[in-house]
């Protein structure tokens, strides 16, 4: 789960001043990556160019499976822009006198993590209602194997075990439950929400 | 929507398989960026799945309460013991004279920070900024009273006639106005003051604690034990920017604040819970924290279910 703590051959294993030598290595095969993950040529550079910058930032102790890592760093840059679009959309959806709430975030100390704004403390709450509510929609069956494995954080194999289903069965109640919350929340995780999505069915509560 | 809804259900499948190898580090990159190029429908369905699985993550623990099938019960630990309750009944109720306490006090309201920070601006210009995993209640009929479980920074409008109290740790942090930083969980405590005085109820000692601006109170251990440190007050509280600053702290408190962030319990070995640690972390979303900590102090991370544990390292060479 974490590359750094994985276990690997001493061999593989590198200091973390030494990512920007693996990086060199494996630039071209990560911007492919990022331009198959963005299907945005321009983006990908971007990615790229921030996961230069970033990893000087990286410290601890030896990194275990470095260019996995890196791979790995590149991903989480894409779904922080992804979410970060994600929560811009929302806002102009949902615009709330409340996102006006004063936020200290001056701080301009840029980390990885950087400061919270309102906006993003405003739709925290927002997604957490309507991520709620749509997992509340789904089918009996899907909606248990889902709540299940991803909440209660039960392997495949135990779900299955107490429902009585299959493996495989539990696979596909999930995968159905992930395609509702698609349909049912259509501005998570995916780039650009369909217009069709947009027209119906967005109530702001 | 084009395609049969089995084959997009496919589709589905293979990007959460996908999105799990990458959760796991175990991940064919190449081969995952082979599926990505394929059709542009894997990628917008990677991209669905783990933006919602991200989502579910941030906000499990609320989830999984609000959907939890039998227990439509609130997950009640109840950390505030009664009789230290009672005992602050008396002592608001004497603070405040008889005819002023809050008989008829508004419900209490509960507010927990989910994913990242959340503020709450409260009566009487209190406002609350609490960090991520934390919780607190609110009561009284000004607000007056917040019992802490986690990590909050409080911004106190100085009014002589209200007294904000804290409860957090098993112990009480009176304030009237300031800015200062708590922490509280089962019996630790820590308090930073940023502006202001505030005063702690500690045992044996009648009149309160009390922590200035630039000063620290720390109680933990086991017996417990009260330590004061001076601090750099742009230090504290960091968390609403992102990072965990700690100075000097002992190893058992910088496990039980990282919890909280993580929403993840995380014990330390009673052998290394003494051990002091100084140190930057990123809080990013709390799940690396435990796992930073542990690599930047050389320990041993073990997964226990729902929680982590932090023990020394077998000795090497």
């Amino acid at each position: 789960m974490l590359p750094g703590v994985m276990e690997a051959p001493p061999a593989q294993r590198c200091e973390p001043q030494g990512l920007a030598a693996v990086y060199d290595v494996h630039r071209a095969a990560i911007l492919r990556f990022l331009r198959a993950r963005t299907r945005d040529a321009a983006e990908a550079e971007d990615v790229l160019q921030e996961l230069w910058i970033r990893l000087r930032e990286v410290g601890g102790g030896p990194i275990g499976n470095p260019r996995g890592y890196l791979f790995q760093m590149a991903n989480h840059l894409v779904l922080d822009r992804e979410r970060e679009r994600r929560r811009r959309r929302m806002r102009e959806q949902h615009w709330s006198a409340q996102a006006h709430a004063a936020v200290d975030t001056a701080d301009g100390i840029d980390a990885v993590d950087p400061a919270r704004t309102p906006e993003q403390i405003l739709s925290d709450a927002q997604e957490r209602d309507l991520l709620l509510r749509a997992i509340q929609k789904l089918p009996e069956a899907a909606r248990r194997a889902f709540c299940l494995h991803k909440l209660e954080e039960l392997s495949h194999a135990e779900v299955a075990a107490r429902l009585g289903i299959s493996r495989s069965g539990v696979e596909k109640h999930i995968a159905l439950a992930m395609k509702h919350l698609r349909q049912a929340l259509p501005d998570c995780g995916a780039d650009a929400p369909a217009p069709s999505s947009l027209a119906h069915g967005q109530e702001p509560s | 929507m084009s395609g049969s809804e089995s084959g997009a259900r496919d589709v589905m499948q293979a990007a959460m398989a996908w999105h799990a190898a990458t959760q796991r580090g175990d991940c064919d990159w190449d081969a995952f960026t082979a599926w990505l190029e394929e059709d542009a429908a894997h990628q917008q369905a990677y991209a669905y799945v783990a933006g919602v699985e991200a989502d579910i993550e941030r906000n499990r623990p609320a989830l999984r309460e609000q959907l939890r099938e039998e227990s439509p019960v609130r997950s009640g630990r109840r950390r505030w013991p009664l009789a230290i309750a009672a005992a602050l009944v008396l002592g608001v109720a004497i603070a405040l004279g008889w005819n002023q306490w809050p008989f008829h006090a508004t419900a209490a309201q509960e507010y927990t920070a989910l994913a990242g920070t959340l503020q709450i601006p409260l009566d009487q210009g209190v406002q609350v900024t609490l960090a991520s995993g934390s919780h607190i209640r609110v009561s009284g009929r000004h607000h007056e009273r917040v019992e802490l479980t986690g990590t909050a920074y409080f911004d106190v409008r100085h009014d002589p006639d209200r007294t904000l109290l804290v409860m957090a740790g098993g112990r009480v942090v009176r304030d009237i106005g300031t800015r200062f930083e708590v922490f509280g969980d089962d019996n630790m405590l820590m308090v930073a003051v940023t502006e202001g005085i505030v005063s702690v109820d500690l045992p044996g000692e009648a009149q309160g604690a009390r922590v200035a601006a630039g000063q620290r109170l720390m109680v933990s251990g086991t017996p417990l034990r009260a330590e004061y440190a001076s601090i750099a007050v742009d230090d504290v509280a960091a968390w609403r920017s992102g990072r965990l600053i700690i100075r000097d702290e002992p190893l058992s408190l910088v496990a039980a604040q990282i919890g909280v962030h993580s929403g993840m319990k995380v014990t330390v070995d009673t052998a290394i819970a003494g051990r002091r640690f100084s140190g930057v972390l990123v809080t990013g979303d709390g799940s690396q924290l435990a796992a930073r900590l542990a690599e930047i102090m050389g320990l041993d991370l073990q997964p226990r279910g729902n929680s982590v544990h932090l023990a020394a390292k077998a000795a090497v060479q």
